[in-house]
């Protein structure tokens, strides 16, 4: 009998479909519409991550077993993360378009788990959904520290070679100290 | 079905953009979507109006008391004016097909970043005042009045569009929607609304020439000590002209490639190659800045430092200018030189002294871009090259904003790449030439505070590299624009880790082989060559 991972690969671009609408929801009517329409991947960046994204992780989830792994999973999450980390959403909403996973299967999937009684898989799933989530916020946050020192290190560039000219700075590197 | 909490339900967030009308979307200042307003003394250097002190996060912008009737006398002037601004206020009918055209549009998905809803900003406001049948007919006619909350929508939106004009080049009318943000952007000057990241460089640039401000004896040191390292690298001691009177050439560069990383490699890159030809060649400390932020500021002061330029050409007496790897310059040149300051009659249409190609379509304004220079000379096999020694990079190409669309320098740069570097790849189609992609930090808009919104305008270009880094191995990212060469580091590092930038004329210095110099066993920053990575110094 097939399990229901098994199921989410088998009909994994249903379940696909459902969560990009999902996340879609989560921007402008307008902008969802576009995104939408337009798959060219370099005219609509965010589609393609978004997609590869999902996608890698749906079909990870069905190969994973019991405990997703960040090796496999951190990676497509990044393309999805990546990109909400710099969208203007607090950090539960960047991240928490993984839920909307949850959403996805159950309302694709539903007929299937009633019928096969797939219940405790669910619950499973729904568990290694969570996992992903933890994730998530960690990826989230590197993406934030990253933008952090992007912005530290344009102040210390625009000026640097004046600094140094004026001898102003301070080369820990060259006194043995620790590195740039 | 069975009964279950869904999950966004349990969580409290409601995803969904409330379906209402733009007009009725208040506009929302936060850390990372605006730049720092321009400083009191700033303005009051460069005589602008209602200097104070004020942020875009307070609730009073301390507008003088007739701000409508300043902004509406001042809208009235630029419709007579400008005919291309009356038009561009009427012709467009919304066919939609810039609507995704715009970076920060398709990385961020807000719609008022669509060009046509930006755009729509400023004409919902001339409708509403100017047009007799939409006065009356109101929002049905896409009208409304000029109120506190229309200013700061402008300054939001206006200060998020990089003028780069990716958006113009799919409207079938042609309109140049970086012309309609110049004209927003001149209103908000009139009631004190700017940033300081243009206004400061530009005053800076008034007064001394370039910036940051640089005097030039400081200017003239920094470059003394980027000819030290130069001597390190090849044994060579260059010895620049600066100031000099009766030599044929002028050359003027952006000054953020003398005093900031990386453009201070391609600035390398110019004393190389103007050593390696003897060329007969000046530097100036008071034309010491290319890019001209009157361009994002106002037509007058943009006349006003564009014309520095060639009253400096004039003072040394020299017969032509070369113009090095600059964005904003180049759009100011080609466009609006000759209307402002034309003709430069004292000059002559450059011809290089090497090749004796002279060039015409430089006739105009009598100002070479050193990629055509380089490439000619590259043609006429003046240029003793070896590539090898960009082995250490694969390299793709990304064309600035301004050279790309503003004067389509597409070819020269590709040329002279490909004959310095032994590995080029390119970036998808739709993505470069014409249809590049902006770096997000153009019209002043490359400052700190706004680098969240900058990498979210960055993400179609960084996902460009980041395909080529992935297909081929690609590991450099060579541009020909001094705001590319500051902004597109932190994009890479943020979408395409691992992807370095450059100058187009720091690989022309690697690849060059000077007479008489010693054996390089480092590039210009100071690398191992390919191949020396166990020389010892």
């Amino acid at each position: 009998m097939l399990k229901l991972v098994d199921h989410l690969v088998l009909d994994q671009q249903a379940v696909l479909d459902a969560w990009f609408d999902l996340i879609l929801g989560t921007y402008s009517e307008n902008t969802a519409v576009l995104w939408k329409k337009r798959d060219d991947p370099f005219a609509n960046p965010v589609r393609h991550r978004f997609e590869a994204g999902m996608r890698g992780i749906v079909v990870g989830l069905g190969t994973c077993g019991q405990a997703p792994d960040v090796e496999t999973f951190g990676p497509y999450l990044d393309e999805i993360v990546r990109v909400r980390a710099i969208q203007d959403f607090t950090p539960s909403q960047a991240t928490a378009f993984i839920f909307l996973l949850k959403k996805a299967v159950r309302e694709t999937l539903w007929d299937k788990i009633v019928e096969h009684g797939l219940y405790i898989e669910l619950l499973a799933l729904e568990s290694a959904i969570d996992v992903l989530a933890l994730f998530a916020m960690d990826i989230y946050c590197q993406c934030r520290e990253k933008l952090a020192a992007l912005r530290i290190d344009q102040i210390k560039k625009q000026y640097d070679r004046l600094l140094k000219r004026a001898n102003l700075v301070c080369d820990l590197s060259a006194e043995g100290g620790e590195e740039k | 079905m069975a009964k279950y909490p869904p999950p966004e339900e349990l969580i409290k967030i409601n995803y969904t953009t409330p379906v209402k009308s733009w007009m009725d979307t208040k506009t929302a200042f936060k850390p990372g979507n605006f730049s720092y307003p321009g400083k009191p003394e700033i303005l009051k250097y460069l005589g602008m109006p209602n200097p104070r002190e004020w942020s875009p996060t307070d609730d009073d912008w301390k507008l003088p008391p007739d701000w409508q009737r300043i902004v509406m006398e001042k809208f009235r002037e630029k419709l007579k004016k400008y005919r291309s601004f009356k038009i561009f206020m009427d012709i467009c009918v919304r066919c939609g097909a810039c609507a995704d055209k715009c970076h920060f549009f398709i990385g961020g998905g807000d719609p008022k970043n669509m060009p046509v809803l930006r755009a729509e900003l400023l004409r919902s406001i001339y409708r509403g005042e100017f047009s007799a049948a939409a006065k009356v007919l109101g929002k049905l006619a896409g009208a409304r009045k000029l109120e506190e909350d229309v200013i700061k929508e402008w300054f939001l939106y206006f200060y998020q569009c990089t003028e780069c004009r990716r958006c113009s080049l799919f409207c079938p009318y042609g309109i140049d929607t970086a012309e309609i943000t110049m004209m927003a952007r001149e209103l908000l000057h009139e009631v004190g609304c700017n940033i300081n990241w243009i206004l400061e460089p530009a005053a800076n640039c008034n007064r001394t020439g370039n910036h940051l401000g640089i005097q030039p004896h400081a200017y003239k040191d920094m470059m003394d000590f980027l000819c030290d390292d130069i001597e390190e690298i090849t044994g060579k001691r260059i010895r620049p002209n600066v100031n000099k009177k009766g030599c044929e050439i002028l050359f003027i560069t952006p000054s953020g490639d003398i005093f900031a990383d990386p453009g201070i490699y391609t600035y390398m890159g110019y004393l190389i190659l103007f050593e390696h030809l003897g060329l007969d060649v000046t530097w100036s400390t008071y034309a010491s800045e290319g890019g001209n932020f009157g361009l994002f500021t106002s037509d007058k002061m943009m006349k006003k430092l564009n014309a520095k330029m060639y009253a400096e050409a004039e003072r040394l007496g020299a017969k032509w200018i070369l113009g090095g790897e600059c964005g904003h310059m180049w759009r100011v040149i080609n466009q609006y030189m000759s209307t402002m300051n034309g003709p430069a009659d004292f000059l002559e249409t450059p011809v290089s002294p090497i090749t004796g190609t002279k060039f015409d379509a430089a006739a105009g304004t009598k100002m070479l871009h050193i990629a055509e220079f380089t490439a000619d000379l590259i043609k006429h096999g003046k240029l003793n090259l070896d590539p090898s020694r960009n082995d250490n990079f694969k390299t793709t190409f990304h064309d600035s904003c301004n050279p790309a669309r503003g004067m389509g320098l597409f070819e020269e740069p590709r040329y002279v790449l490909k004959n310095v570097c032994r590995y080029f790849y390119e970036m998808p189609e739709n993505t470069i030439r014409e249809q590049t992609f902006c770096c997000g930090g153009g019209a002043g808009l490359n400052n700190e505070e706004f680098t969240e919104t900058r990498l979210r305008g960055g993400l179609p270009r960084g996902n460009a590299v980041k395909y080529v880094r992935d297909r081929h191995g690609v590991n450099n990212l060579a541009c020909v624009c001094a705001i590319d060469r500051a902004t597109l580091p932190p994009l890479c590092d943020y979408w395409a880790p691992g992807v370095g930038v450059s100058g187009l004329h720091e690989l022309v210095g690697n690849a060059i082989i000077l007479d008489g110099e010693k054996k390089r066993t480092t590039d210009l920053r100071q690398n191992p060559l390919p191949g020396m990575e166990d020389e010892e110094e």
